[in-house]
């Protein structure tokens, strides 16, 4: 545990001092701040359409939520498309996460701190944790930052406009707190392994944003429209990212080759 | 004995780095590990700080098997200080950061006290605070070193520790090296400098992907080879080791203790001596002929 205290702390001293991440973690939460409001503001002129084929199955759900809910058809509108907001927010931890993911390995193999940290008695399951919470953690605390803001400015603006208080509902909150950490979890183990692999730090970033990114918006794509709508979906989603994210932990670990890494032997 | 190898042999692919290495190293001794590049000498350092396993043979490293387990080779970790050719320290970091991180994957107690002990030990006390970007060659070093010291390990492996560095850095770095010997830690020098080894080391390892010589610096020094009598002579007497002869310039095949026997002999046989003096193979020349014998 006090090897992984050290690894964090080293590795948040380090960005710290790494201005070219700051824009990152400055912007997304503004960004994250205002798209809920935003969202939550068209859900009003959503409603106002005909039943457009692109909102046709969105439409279908609110009025099914007012239903169930006893609820007025503009306070569904606004908690349906809050939880769609929180896609931003599992995009949000995808996004931080696969721009220091890469440099994991590779960055240190390009100081040549990796040597000196390799020759001290430090386990490779905790080194690899290590690097994975520090990799994780500020992409986390963003994400959750952005989506507490933006439910908040969310709230407030929607209150001021209609005079309705819509909180967001359990989907947004197991989005925000569960799915998207796993997302990101999942995001920087393969960028890990990328790392570990490459001798090149910007081609490691450029193999996870032209590979990893778009199979993970394409799985967005297809499962959205589901586990918006459906608790069961969106439970077995954090299921199966939780399971894909820890057998994925197990194949880096596998790939975490300390000879070939220090070596550069193929 | 800290270090025993036995047939040690590293490969990577087709390609051997180090092959059949055998050799002993004993407490507070320091090794001086020679040969020209490619020769295996970061391999074997590597092995024996239990980086990178062995293809074959065998090696016990501070009382561990080398190899044998994860647990094993965690141990010999814990046991040894690494001092690579690299420093490698994250530069946006202090000297102060650097070592407490360490200090941390090390689990050392009092990590604060000790890592601000180490660096006033190493006369960076008063940079402790700035970035190791901004540290000069030789300090990069001494904080290589401190690192390397911080757990206080048995046996500290060193990957050319004064290449680069100016002769007062040098100085100091030998200076450490001596005080350590001093304390009982052994040490294993991976140097180009032969008068490094010969300042320093109890025994001398070269190594060319096998092992060219193995055994005490006495051994490998300057060697007596004969001695050189600058005579007139009418005939020499019989049974004289005469290893060649150049007009008056005559090179007797004699260890040293037998020359004062020798010269009674030569002056008892009438012979005009006219200077004496012993031939001697210098430790480059020696160590370039162990080389070229291929």
């Amino acid at each position: 545990m006090r090897e992984i205290g050290a690894i964090l702390w080293r590795e948040f001293l380090d960005q710290r001092q790494n201005r070219m991440l700051w824009p990152v973690y400055l912007l997304m939460p503004l960004v994250g701040a205002a798209l809920p409001a935003i969202l939550v503001a068209a859900s009003a002129a959503a409603l106002a359409q005909d039943g457009g084929s692109q909102l046709g199955a969105m439409l279908g759900g609110i009025r099914m939520m007012a239903g169930a809910a006893g609820i007025q058809l503009e306070e569904a509108a606004a908690r349906m498309f809050l939880r769609v907001s929180a896609g931003y927010f599992l995009l949000l931890p995808l996004a931080v996460v696969s721009i220091a993911g890469a440099y994991a390995i590779v960055g240190e193999k390009q100081q040549r701190s990796l040597e000196s940290v390799l020759a001290t008695p430090i386990d490779t399951r905790v080194f690899l944790v290590g690097k994975l919470l520090a990799v994780l953690l500020p992409a986390v605390a963003i994400s959750w930052i952005s989506a507490i803001l933006g439910a908040a400015v969310s709230v407030t603006s929607f209150w001021l406009s209609h005079r309705l208080l819509v909180w967001p509902d359990i989907f947004y909150w197991l989005g925000v707190l569960v799915l998207g950490p796993l997302i990101g979890a999942i995001t920087a183990l393969v960028c890990m392994r990328v790392s570990a692999r490459m001798q090149d730090p910007q081609a490691a970033n450029q193999m996870t944003a032209l590979v990893l990114t778009p199979a993970l918006m394409i799985v967005f794509s297809l499962v959205g429209p589901y586990i918006v709508l459906h608790l069961p979906a969106l439970l077995a989603a954090c299921g199966v990212a939780g399971l894909a994210a820890v057998m994925l932990f197990y194949w880096v670990k596998r790939g975490f080759d300390r000879e070939e890494i220090l070596c550069r032997w193929r | 004995m800290i270090v025993e190898t036995q047939g040690l042999t590293r490969r990577f692919g087709e390609r051997i780095a180090v092959a059949d290495l055998t050799f002993s190293l004993d407490e507070g001794q320091v090794l001086g590990l020679l040969g020209p590049n490619g020769a295996g000498k970061t391999t074997t350092l590597r092995m024996l700080g239990g980086l990178i396993a062995a293809t074959s043979g065998s090696a016990t490293v501070c009382g561990h098997s080398l190899g044998k387990s994860d647990a094993a080779n965690t141990a010999i970790r814990a046991r040894c200080g690494n001092v690579p050719e690299v420093p490698g320290f994250y530069e946006r970091l202090s000297a102060r950061d650097n070592l407490r991180f360490f200090a941390g994957l090390h689990r050392l107690p009092d990590a604060h006290r000790r890592v601000d002990a180490a660096l006033d030990r190493f006369a960076l006390g008063e940079r402790r605070d700035d970035r190791v970007s901004t540290y000069s060659k030789g300090m990069k070093q001494r904080l290589s070193i401190a690192r390397a010291l911080l757990h206080e390990p048995q046996l500290v492996l060193l990957d050319e520790p004064t290449a680069g560095l100016d002769p007062l850095a040098t100085a100091s770095v030998h200076s450490l090296i001596r005080e350590l010997k001093a304390k009982g830690v052994s040490l294993v020098l991976c140097t180009h400098s032969l008068e490094e080894v010969e300042a320093l080391a109890d025994r001398v390892l070269i190594l060319d992907q096998t092992v060219r010589f193995s055994g005490a610096l006495a051994e490998f020094c300057e060697r007596v080879e004969g001695v050189v009598i600058d005579m007139r002579i009418d005939a020499l007497p019989d049974g004289m080791n005469l290893a060649r002869q150049d007009l008056s310039r005559y090179v007797f095949d004699y260890a040293p203790e037998e020359v004062p026997q020798l010269i009674r002999r030569l002056v008892a046989a009438g012979a005009d001596i006219s200077s004496v003096t012993q031939r001697r193979t210098s430790l480059r020349q020696r160590y370039l002929d162990l080389l070229g014998e291929r």
